[in-house]
């Protein structure tokens, strides 16, 4: 029976079941790094889910709707940056306020333009394609593992040593923290504080804009109303443990999507589905209680 | 005696000064300033919404006139809509009263939703289970107070991992909302379920309250219920808190600054515990009166989101009480004629909640209401 809940799909439903999470997680970092307590990262995922499968159906090519998904979700997201950075707005609001604008506006597209109230889903989208390399095959889990993820998952893992350096080991990194720890330290040696939280909001909508992409178009080309289900709230949550750290933020993400896709197998045995759907947001809530980072504070 | 006689015909010169003067000088009175400021920037995030949302709706290619016109006739146009609205507004106030009770402490609290399904689905089961032969006197609000106990009780979990272990409450509520719907549904659906529904129901639901515990209503017909007096009772009662309490007095204090406060002597540990519990309380209220006015009974998804639409309520109130109970009746106005519009038009009410985002975006920028002059930090002359 063990063996049936552990074994080497697991690892790999983990890894898709991941992706989202991960680059959602990056995303609510590079905020978090910047001082901006992003909790709109929620509505930008949705946004980003929505439009992925619906604009790469309508315009028949993957990339441009991927790339047309990244332009408009940094959109939105440059409107929660302007209300809270330039307006001054009180971050949790102004994210609630964006998560409502999204749950609104991807419901009223829905109905108005595409006549389908409730969800898309449709036989003309273009699927994101897979990788297979053929000699993992003569590995025995590894091949289970690691063939046939996505792209998107695979393009995950490069940004996230990407995004290591580029917080972690870069100048730019270091302006970027600069700006979230101390900002008026930070504007004595010339740095500037709004510049640098813009440019987190913009890599925070890029990787959201990725990250919805993985959620909609990951497995099944599928978008359904509220899709993102707190999704985004847990991907904040695992940014905000590891106090916007890039490696932290990777590992609790790992570990989230490691309990959602265990909690899927649960439901084979007889525990009853609400419990199962329930798991996520309880071991978000434990590590939480577990986490020595106070960053609101 | 002649001298008094004088200064009693004579205008004094308070009198004398013409009444713009006059009024300048009431419009400066810091209270009437602050009024007029939160009332102007209330009304500038909801035009600013509006405005936003009319582009929308263009580019998507309505009529924005057509669209807002039968919001606002299906909203406030009739005396049934008008019936319609308030009935909206009901849930609306109990979820804002209890955003005013957590956040002037300075706690964004966002378990409404939580303590509101908590609540409502106590209520019911107190009244179904527990002492039903009870005269309706002592039935129905020891029916409700199981349900604004158990409200208070959910919300003591987040409260008490804020106060003690210094957990984020923002997240932690969050998570617990989720938890809070999943769990009272599966309680519904496993141990309470009304047999002629079924098990496998769409829905999870109780069997109806016997009569003695249900909320009576104002008007059957279009849905009021008493709940919408006890708001408005309750919200005056949280004025008296707040303008005549110590209590109030020093939650306003611990919102404002919690180290000051602390110093100050106030029990700050106890404030996040005593505002968050009454907060979830408050909310849990709000579900009980739906469960035990409109539908007399649990219906699981009877909340269309009425937790967060507190929040925006609460803020267009600026978390004033009196000011949340038109918060809610605007909220509660938007709702209801988004729903007729969607009959009449072929927009989606889901407008509505766009027009609701917008405005949660608008209302707490300082900045912008400095631009436009609207903010008492503006005017260093004064």
């Amino acid at each position: 029976m063990f063996s049936s809940i552990i074994n080497a799909d697991l690892f790999a439903a983990m890894l898709r079941v991941a992706t989202p999470l991960l680059l959602v997680a990056i995303g609510a970092a590079f905020t978090l790094k910047a001082g901006i307590f992003n909790v709109a990262v929620e509505g930008l995922m949705l946004v980003a889910a929505f439009l992925a499968v619906v604009l790469s159906t309508l315009l028949g090519n993957l990339w441009l709707g991927i790339l047309l998904t990244i332009v408009l979700t940094t959109s939105v997201a440059m409107l929660y940056g302007f209300v809270t950075i330039s307006m001054k707005a009180d971050h949790i609001i102004a994210g609630l306020g964006i998560n409502l604008f999204s749950a609104g506006m991807t419901a009223w597209l829905l109905q108005s333009v595409l006549n389908s109230p409730g969800g898309f889903s449709s036989t003309n989208t273009p699927d994101i394609p897979v990788v297979h390399v053929a000699f993992l095959d003569q590995v025995p889990a590894l091949g289970t593992i690691f063939n046939g993820q996505n792209v998107i998952t695979i393009l995950s893992w490069v940004l996230i040593v990407v995004s290591y350096l580029f917080v972690h080991r870069s100048k730019f990194g270091l302006r970027l923290r600069a700006t979230g720890e101390h900002p008026v330290a930070a504007t004595t040696v010339g740095i500037s504080p709004i510049q640098w939280q813009y440019i987190s909001i913009i890599l925070c909508g890029v990787f959201c804009a990725l990250g919805g992409t993985a959620l909609s178009m990951g497995s099944i080309n599928l978008f359904t109303k509220g899709m993102t289900a707190g999704r985004g709230f847990i991907s904040f949550a695992a940014a905000s443990f590891a106090g916007g750290s890039i490696p932290g933020t990777v590992i609790i993400s790992f570990t989230f999507a490691l309990f959602s896709s265990l909690a899927i197998r649960l439901g084979g045995l007889g525990i009853p589905t609400r419990f199962v759907q329930m798991i996520p947001y309880l071991v978000t809530l434990i590590a939480l209680i577990f986490s020595r980072r106070r960053d609101r504070l | 005696m002649d001298n008094m006689h004088l200064s009693f015909n004579q205008p004094t010169p308070e009198q004398q000064k013409p009444v713009l003067e006059r009024i300048r000088e009431l419009s400066n009175h810091p209270k009437i300033r602050g009024l007029w400021l939160n009332l102007m920037q209330t009304f500038i995030a909801i035009l600013a919404a509006l405005i936003v949302g009319a582009c929308l709706l263009l580019i998507i290619g309505a009529n924005p006139i057509e669209a807002y016109g039968a919001l606002f006739k299906g909203a406030l146009g009739s005396w049934p809509a008008l019936a319609r609205t308030l009935r909206t507004a009901t849930p609306l106030i109990f979820t804002g009263l209890a955003v005013v009770v957590a956040f002037r402490a300075g706690y964004i609290f966002l378990g409404m939703e939580g303590s509101l399904y908590f609540g409502a689905l106590s209520a019911a089961l107190f009244g179904i289970y527990l002492a039903p032969g009870l005269p309706a006197f002592l039935h129905l609000p020891l029916s409700m107070l199981a349900g604004f106990l158990a409200g208070g009780l959910w919300a003591l979990f987040p409260a008490a991992l804020r106060a003690r272990w210094k957990v984020d409450e923002v997240v932690s509520t969050l998570m617990l909302n989720y938890v809070a719907v999943l769990l009272v549904d599966h309680l519904v659906y496993s141990f309470f379920q009304d047999p002629t529904g079924g098990t496998n129901a769409e829905r999870a639901f109780t069997v109806t309250v016997p009569e003695s515990s249900r909320l009576p209503f104002l008007s059957a017909k279009y849905g009021l219920t008493w709940a919408i007096l006890i708001g408005a009772v309750l919200a005056v009662v949280l004025v008296w808190i707040y303008s005549r309490g110590v209590w109030g007095f020093e939650s306003d204090m611990t919102g404002f600054n919690r180290k000051f406060a602390h110093y100050g002597g106030v029990n700050t540990i106890r404030m996040a515990i005593v505002s968050m519990v009454l907060a979830g309380a408050i909310a849990g209220l709000g579900g009980t009166t739906e469960s035990l006015g409109n539908y007399g009974r649990y219906i699981s998804g009877f909340s269309s989101d009425f937790g967060f639409s507190g929040v925006t309520v609460a803020l267009m109130g600026r978390l004033d009480p009196i000011g949340t109970l038109f918060g809610a009746f605007f909220f509660g106005a938007l709702s209801s004629g988004g729903a007729a519009m969607e009959l009449v038009t072929d927009i989606p009410r889901d407008m509505v909640v766009v027009l609701q985002g917008l405005i949660m975006l608008v209302v707490t920028a300082q900045a912008f209401f400095s631009m436009l002059r609207l903010s008492a930090k503006a005017r260093p002359e004064e």
